[in-house]
């Protein structure tokens, strides 16, 4: 009798379980606040698993230190951990959750990338999760991410030449692309100085390397 | 039922329960933390010589760009070729880049020997089929003669919008205002196209 009782119960709750689980219909974030994307922007993301396993790689193209490479992708996850609440830990090429990939220009030209490119973001697998509007009117749609893939441009020459870039402005476009890779899309309207701004152009003048509490307000949305 | 019936099934729920707090991390110190647990001495970095390929599967691209410009004129003398076209076709190359077919209308700076010239964008930053717009250009890097890039990412793109010129960039749409304000100096400069196209010869 117990033992039937037990199984009851047991059997209870995983449909209990089950159900709140299949019937997660699209989550409504109603009328946000923070939202600093574009309004030509209808996408936020955010990854939904706990723990952000990364995937680290470079190629022969790829000329920077290890050491700098390490140092910068650490500062981009330190920069918008306050914001996303995460662990990190080492990830493998099938169970990675984030990549960052340093490659050569000649590699961005095989892909077809413009040529004043310099680093970019993809999310490779993702699911829609939600909606909501910002400033009353502007409808978005939200995301959750599975993996996102980062490549970071060495180039010594031309419109997107990054050999010459100062620790700084290697730490904000790293902590940009992360951004990117978080679930930001589309880039910041409302200052020059947001980190989630399109172009690096000011880096060097202001030195901004973290997120700023725009930056942060627009992401908070979602985590 | 007994009372200890009851004790067990409640002992049972109370069980349950907490393993599904613990599960969605009631408890979690580590979010307190400003710094993530993973520091650079702890990252691996795998050396690879694979073939680059896109995920399948990409829905967004993003980029950053490092050629914007604070003023038309910069980003005029910036640029390899300035023309008015026309996009008449698109091909999504990969899941991330797209290549517009522009058919040139006029030239305002550059020689291109060609009647089109082909534009390259990250997919989410793509013109638009069948509008005209102006366009400041850089020659894309070991790419056939008439390829092309947009110089600092959408800046260099202005749509033609029923005699409007519009810019997705501030810096470019507060000049173009002024511009439009500006006392024309003939009649055939009336427009903000024609002032912009004066305008551009004159800084190059």
């Amino acid at each position: 009798m117990l033992k039937r009782f037990g199984i009851v119960l047991i059997l209870s709750f995983i449909s209990v379980l089950s159900f709140t689980t299949s019937a997660s219909a699209l989550v409504n974030y109603g009328n946000v606040s923070g939202w600093m994307a574009s309004t030509s922007v209808s996408k936020i993301g955010f990854f939904s698993a706990s723990d952000i396993k990364l995937y680290i790689t470079k190629n022969s193209n790829w000329l920077m230190t290890d050491t700098n490479f390490s140092t910068y992708i650490t500062h981009a996850i330190d920069s918008w951990h306050s914001v996303v609440n995460k662990t990190t830990s080492t990830g493998t090429s099938s169970n990675f959750v984030k990549s960052f990939n340093g490659i050569g220009r000649s590699d961005a030209n095989s892909l077809s990338i413009p040529s004043n490119v310099l680093g970019l973001n993809t999310w490779t697998a993702s699911t829609y999760y939600g909606y909501g509007k910002a400033y009353g009117t502007h409808n978005f749609d939200v995301y959750t991410i599975q993996k996102s893939v980062t490549y970071l441009i060495w180039s010594t020459s031309g419109a997107g030449k990054t050999s010459d870039f100062t620790a700084n402005q290697w730490k904000n476009v790293f902590a940009h692309e992360y951004g990117h890779g978080l679930g930001y899309y589309g880039h910041s309207a409302n200052s020059t100085k947001d980190l989630m701004w399109e172009d690096t152009s000011s880096y060097s003048d202001w030195g901004t390397i973290s997120p700023t509490q725009y930056d942060k307000g627009h992401m908070g949305i979602v985590y | 039922m007994s009372s200890k019936k009851i004790l067990i099934a409640l002992s049972g729920t109370a069980v349950l329960g907490a393993f599904l707090l613990y599960a969605n991390g009631f408890g979690n110190n580590e979010s307190n933390s400003n710094d993530s647990d993973l520091r650079a001495n702890d990252l691996v970095i795998v050396k690879t010589d694979e073939k680059i390929s896109i995920p399948e599967g990409a829905i967004a691209a993003e980029g950053i760009v490092s050629d914007t410009s604070q003023s038309i004129e910069e980003m005029s003398i910036k640029s390899d070729l300035i023309i008015k076209g026309r996009v008449v076709s698109q091909e999504q190359f990969s899941s991330i880049v797209t290549h517009s077919t522009i058919e040139i209308i006029e030239q305002w700076k550059g020689n291109s020997d060609t009647e089109t010239v082909i534009v390259y964008q990250l997919s989410d930053e793509t013109l638009e089929l069948d509008k005209q717009y102006i366009l400041f250009l850089g020659k894309q890097e070991e790419e056939k003669e008439n390829s092309y890039y947009i110089k600092g990412g959408h800046q260099g793109d202005l749509l033609i919008d029923n005699g409007d010129l519009i810019s997705h960039s501030s810096i470019i749409s507060n000049e173009l205002i002024n511009l439009a304000s500006e006392k024309s100096r003939s009649s055939r400069e009336s427009s903000v196209e024609e002032k912009l196209k004066l305008l551009i010869t004159q800084s190059n």
